[in-house]
């Protein structure tokens, strides 16, 4: 079912550096995707389908 | 399509006690209504209020930059106003786990459209928010391949997202 989407352009938005929370989790994906690196391959796969 | 295609097996609490639920799939063949939701001028961080048998609760979307060119990851937490801040572990029991995944689907397709080279990393705050985000993509895979590419990652490697295999992340991009 299509949300309603509505842009506001009054919305605070959040600075991820002043979250603790959010910057944990943007630092967990960074570590994690140096570890095990980026899917090309598979991307280029399935896009060349 | 055969008639148990139109039913889907999904699990909710009531009084805090796990129960098996079963949901009619509507015409849209998605299996949820969606929260109306606001976004941010530059439609990356998006605002919706779950609203269920405990009351209210500000949940907010975050889709940010990370170190990798045109690579976001997306964080769901709980904002408290009260507080200014954000909670990623809170357990509101609001009794609508499927309308708050099919919500942030909305807000993915959303910044998708908006992005569309963009790719989005994201994983469960914990193991069973993982798998509740497996459940949510599982229930509407036939609808999400035929325009998206979900990968897992699984024991330090990306795969190709399969129905019945939890995953520690998930990437989603479009075709």
């Amino acid at each position: 079912m299509a949300a309603n989407i509505k842009v506001n352009p009054n919305m605070k938005k959040i600075d991820p550096n002043e979250s603790k929370v959010i910057r944990e989790k943007i630092q967990k994906a960074n570590d994690m995707l140096k570890n095990i690196g980026l899917p090309e391959d598979l991307l280029h796969k399935e896009i060349a389908k | 399509m055969s008639i148990l295609d139109l039913f889907v097996l999904d699990f909710a609490f009531y009084q805090k006690t796990p129960i098996f639920v079963v949901k009619f799939r509507n015409q849209y063949n998605m299996l949820n209504p969606v929260y109306d939701i606001e976004v941010t001028e530059d439609r990356t961080q998006f605002e919706f209020i779950s609203e269920g048998n405990n009351g209210k609760f500000t949940k907010v979307v975050v889709i940010a930059e990370t170190n990798y060119h045109n690579l976001y990851n997306l964080s769901l937490t709980d904002y408290d106003a009260t507080t200014n801040s954000f909670d990623d572990l809170s357990v509101s029991n609001n009794g609508d786990t499927l309308k708050i995944l099919a919500t942030v689907a909305q807000c993915i397709v959303y910044f998708l459209e908006q992005y569309p080279n963009a790719r989005i990393y994201a994983t469960g705050s914990t193991l069973s928010r993982n798998r509740l985000y497996r459940m949510g993509i599982s229930s509407n895979y036939d609808l999400i391949e035929k325009e998206y590419i979900v990968l897992g990652q699984t024991n330090q490697s990306w795969v190709f997202f399969s129905k019945n295999t939890n995953y520690d992340a998930f990437l989603i991009t479009k075709k």
